[in-house]
Order: structure tokens, then sequence, then C-alpha cells
């Protein structure tokens, strides 16, 4: 249906690094809570209070200052040589250096260098209640996209929402002349999808409603990160000889929630997202068995092949003829490239819930491909590896396979 | 016993447990061993010397911070910007010595004192807005209205504008 989601050669390493996902999602913090829901709390602040925090924070400096002696004037302050500004500058909260950066020019000039950045860093060490500056932004813009929150960078009208996902506060009408409404996600499904449909909760906040013009950011992002989900509302089903729950992609959600609410069958819908391991252990079982008649095959001992891949057959004939190896093996003398075959439909994989697959042989080379249930594991280290009594962590390795849930609203 | 002379040439003596305190005279007197000599400082006055000196012995026999401990030592500077009561009362002076006494705790190398100094101004710059930070510092708004305008949405580095 949706032409077989493709994704490059599997590695042992994550699908998805973490950090992508963290990019993916609006806030660093937020991840967990934002998952699937409109109404996040952001690092223990809810959007409410994200809308005052500079009048919060401010508040509570001058609290603290209330009963001592007012002063009036440190001008003495800026004769002082640099290093001693910033050393005083360190202990300022990041609000009141983001105040500093608009005094004046050479002020300006004096915090917003990027030989300054110790400064902010510094000050965000030393607050720690401060939400940290992600990795991706440069600290004078994180401070000011938090403290700056009530106001619109386009027109300053008072009291907007800050949208982290996007970074930037703006208000209704300027989000609408600065981002367009984005489409519903081409070819996942024939009918666009309303509003309030399930399909946005499964994106970043402002992801769901909006890109920028001309942004880069569309669902062939979250298919890039292709991401596995199981459905929490479907009973545990009897399937290919396990107890469990089928895999889905992020588009197979949005079909399987159309689905179910057209048969009134789900009345809300609820996600768990797959961790990265248990991630790419799901897309090795979901592509095809290595096949001999799959132009998938390539020589190990020459780049031939590499970019015209070609069947079983053709590429024994090679490797026998030019490079005369008597006894083929596979892995050394031929190698299979999975995921080449793009045109293969993704095979539909479940995840046992009862009794839960969860441990994998630490005795098998990478940690071997399979998830067990706990007693064939123990079957399986007698059998292969002549391991009466496995030890955890030593034979045995625990995988966690839910990242996190998504609420239903 | 140690002798120090102040720029304004007036002589000072101290116990060693007090003045090594400073890490400046700490390293001259174990570069020098024991002497008569006395030890100039031109860049300290006699008024600063003897404020720094009263909180010296105030806080002798605390462990000073060595090259070991530098790094916790460090992160709990960072954590905290409270100052113990005695060091606000000792601080509570007027702006020409409070920034003497900055200025001679990090040439003398004293950085508790330092801490305390930074501290302390840091605190009267907090919770104020621009204008007020203006006024704080007894500065005037160079921003046109429309660069003022400017700024408020360009918060990146200098060099990425």
């Amino acid at each position: 249906m949706w032409g077989g989601t493709q994704y490059n050669a599997p590695t042992t390493d994550t699908p998805f690094g973490c950090n992508e996902l963290v990019d993916l999602l609006p806030f660093v913090d937020a991840d967990v809570e934002d998952f699937g829901t409109s109404k996040a709390s952001i690092g223990g602040y809810t959007r409410e209070t994200w809308r005052s925090l500079s009048i919060l924070t401010m508040r509570k400096q001058r609290r603290q200052r209330a009963g001592q002696k007012m002063v009036r004037n440190i001008s003495e302050c800026l004769d002082l040589p640099l290093d001693l500004i910033f050393e005083i500058f360190g202990y300022l909260h990041p609000l009141d250096i983001f105040h500093i950066s608009q005094t004046t020019k050479s002020l300006r000039n004096v915090v917003l260098v990027r030989s300054a950045q110790s400064l902010w860093k510094t000050a965000y060490k030393r607050h720690r209640d401060v939400p940290r500056c992600p990795p991706s932004m440069s600290e004078p813009a994180w401070t000011a996209l938090i403290f700056s929150a009530m106001l619109c960078e386009e027109c300053g009208q008072y009291r907007v929402l800050t949208d982290f996902a996007l970074r930037t506060s703006l208000c209704d009408s300027c989000m609408d002349s600065c981002y367009m409404l984005r489409n519903p996600p081409a070819n996942a499904s024939p009918a666009p999808y309303p509003k309030d449909h399930v399909v946005w909760e499964l994106l970043p906040y402002s992801c769901r409603w909006r890109v920028k013009r001309d942004s880069p950011w569309v669902t062939s992002d979250v298919d890039t990160l292709d991401p596995r989900l199981l459905c929490v509302k479907c009973p545990v089903a009897h399937y290919r000889r396990l107890n469990g729950r089928k895999v889905f992609t992020w588009r197979e959600c949005v079909i399987h929630a159309m689905e179910m609410e057209l048969h009134e069958d789900h009345d809300t819908h609820s996600w768990h997202l797959l961790t990265p391991d248990t991630t790419a252990i799901i897309k090795l079982h979901e592509t095809k068995y290595p096949s001999t008649t799959d132009k998938a095959w390539s020589c190990n001992h020459c780049t031939i092949h590499v970019s015209d891949l070609v069947t079983r057959k053709a590429t024994l004939h090679h490797v026998k003829s030019v490079h005369s190896v008597g006894l083929v093996r596979d892995k050394i003398d031929l190698l299979y490239q999975r995921g080449s075959t793009q045109d293969t439909p993704r095979r539909p994989v479940c995840l046992s819930v009862d009794p839960p697959a969860e441990c994998r042989c630490a005795r098998c080379p990478n940690l071997g491909f399979r998830l067990f249930i706990r007693e064939r594991l123990g079957q399986h280290l007698l059998d292969k590896h002549g391991i009466e009594n496995p030890v955890d962590d030593k034979d045995i390795v625990k995988v966690t396979h839910i990242l996190k849930t998504s609420t239903p609203e | 016993m140690v002798l120090l002379v102040t720029s304004d040439n007036e002589q000072f003596t101290t116990e060693k447990d007090i003045v090594e305190r400073s890490v400046l005279i700490k390293n001259m007197l174990e570069d020098v061993g024991e002497s008569d000599q006395p030890i100039p400082l031109p860049n300290v006055s006699s008024s600063v010397l003897k404020k720094v000196l009263e909180y010296c012995e105030h806080h002798r026999g605390e462990p000073l911070p060595t090259a070991d401990s530098e790094q916790s030592q460090d992160e709990t500077r960072k954590r905290t910007t409270d100052i113990s009561e005695w060091d606000q009362k000792f601080i509570t002076v007027d702006q020409e010595m409070l920034f003497e006494i900055i200025l001679a705790a990090n040439y003398l190398d004293i950085k508790s004192l330092l801490d305390v100094g930074c501290k302390t101004v840091a605190n009267m710059i907090k919770g104020k807005t621009p204008e007020e930070i203006r006024k704080l510092f007894n500065i005037v708004n160079d921003f046109t209205p429309e660069e003022e305008a400017q700024i408020k949405k360009e918060n990146e580095w200098a060099e990425d504008r």
C-alpha cells in the first residue's frame, strides 16, 4: 500500500541515533512528555509558565534583594579589566546577561562575541534551574527564545506561545504569514486528514500544523527516522506462533488509526515507540531473507558489482573465474547487500508480548539478531553454545523495547 | 612574620599563615624562603591592604583551594551565589573600595575574596531591566529605535550576523 518502506542497509548501530530523535522532538527534555500530546510540560514548566518565565525570574531575584540597600551607581565596574568584568558577569543569571546585551552597543559587543560563550556557559552552569541550551542553538539565541517568550518576534504582540520546534515566538497572524499550514503527508493515504487527526500526534507540535515557507521539514524527515511503534489499544493476538503485537511504521499507524476510527474500535489512540535497539532488530527481521535470485549480491574481493548488483549465480561465477576461489563462502567471498532490492515489500513483524521476548544471546556474534523468550534462550544457549546454567549479562542480554508511550488525549 | 610594603609606602607586619591566603605571596615566600626583606605590593594601597588582611585573618586556617581540589571547588563555586554573613558585612563598603578590593584580590590571587567581590557586584546587577542596568552603570542608550527593534530579534553571536 505504501510501496515498501525502504531504508539503507541496516547496521548493528541504531537505525536512528538518539540525537536525531531529540532533534525531531521539540525540546531536549520534553520528548517524553511531548510525544503525542499538545499539552506538554517542558522541563517541568507548563506552556503557561513559559509565557511569563522572564517575569517570574525577575520577580524572584528582586525578592531576594528586598531589604538590601539600593545601589545607585557602580559605573566603576566597567573600568575593570575585561577578565574581571567577565568574572562578575559569570555570576549573573542568563536573563541578566541577555538584558546587558540590550543596554549599549559596546556592552552588546562584549557579551555577544563568540569568545564570550564561556561566560554564557558559566551562567547556565551556575543556574541549573534554567533549562539548558540545546547543542544546536547558541546560548544568546536560546536565552532570547526562552525569556522573550511573551512577545511575538514579528509584531511584538503580548502573550504569545513559544514554539520550541520552530524556535520562535510568533502570534497567530504572524505565524500564518511566516509559516504555511502543512499539507497532509502525501501518498500515506488517499484521504486527507482532518486537523485533529491522530497522525498529527505522531509529529512534533509545530510540524503537525505548520512548516516554514521553503523549509525542508517534511514528512520525509519522519520517514528518514523511520520509527517503529506498537498500538497499545489493540489486544495481544496470536500471530505467527507468537502472542504479541504487530509492529507498525508510523505511516501504518496512521492507516491503523483511521481504520479503527472507521470501525469504531479504539475510542482513543495510544502508541508505544520502540527503542532504537529493538527497532534495529525488528528492521532486520522485516527484510527478506537472502534470496539467490535477488540482484543483491556482490563480490567481496573487488568492487566490480558494488554499484551493479547481480544474482548469486553470476557472482559465484565471477568469484570462481576471476579470483579463482575453489570453495566459495558467504560473507567471505560473497556479500548479500541487504535493503538493496527496493521493491521487496516490508515483511510484517510481530513482537512477542506474552510471554515477553526480551532477551538476546550474548554468545552469538553481535548478540545475534533474534529476540528470545527467556526459556527458549536457555535452550538455545545449551544447544548452540553448550551453556547449561546461563548467567545474566554474561550469557543473556536484556532488551528494553519501549522507549516511550503516547498518552491518549 | 612577614613584612609588606604598600604603594603608599606603609609597612604592615602580619603572620605567615594569614598572608599566605594570597597565592601570590605564598609563592613568593616559597621562592625566596625566610627573609627579613619587606615584600613590595606596588598595586595595593594601605587602606585596601588593611581590608584584605582583615579578610585573610578571619579566614585563616581554612583550606586553600589546591590544584587537586580545583575541579570540585570550581563546581561548588559555580553553583552558589550566596555570600556568608561575615563576608557580606565585610564587603559592605563604598563603591571605590569594593572595586579596589576586587582588583587587589585578583592581583594577590585570593580566589575566595575575588569571588565575594564579584558576587557582590553581580548581585547589584541581578534582576534589573536593561534601562535599570544603564542607570546603574551610568551609560547612555546608543541604539536608535530601529536598531532597538532589530536587536530584539537578532540574538546570535556577533560573528554570525
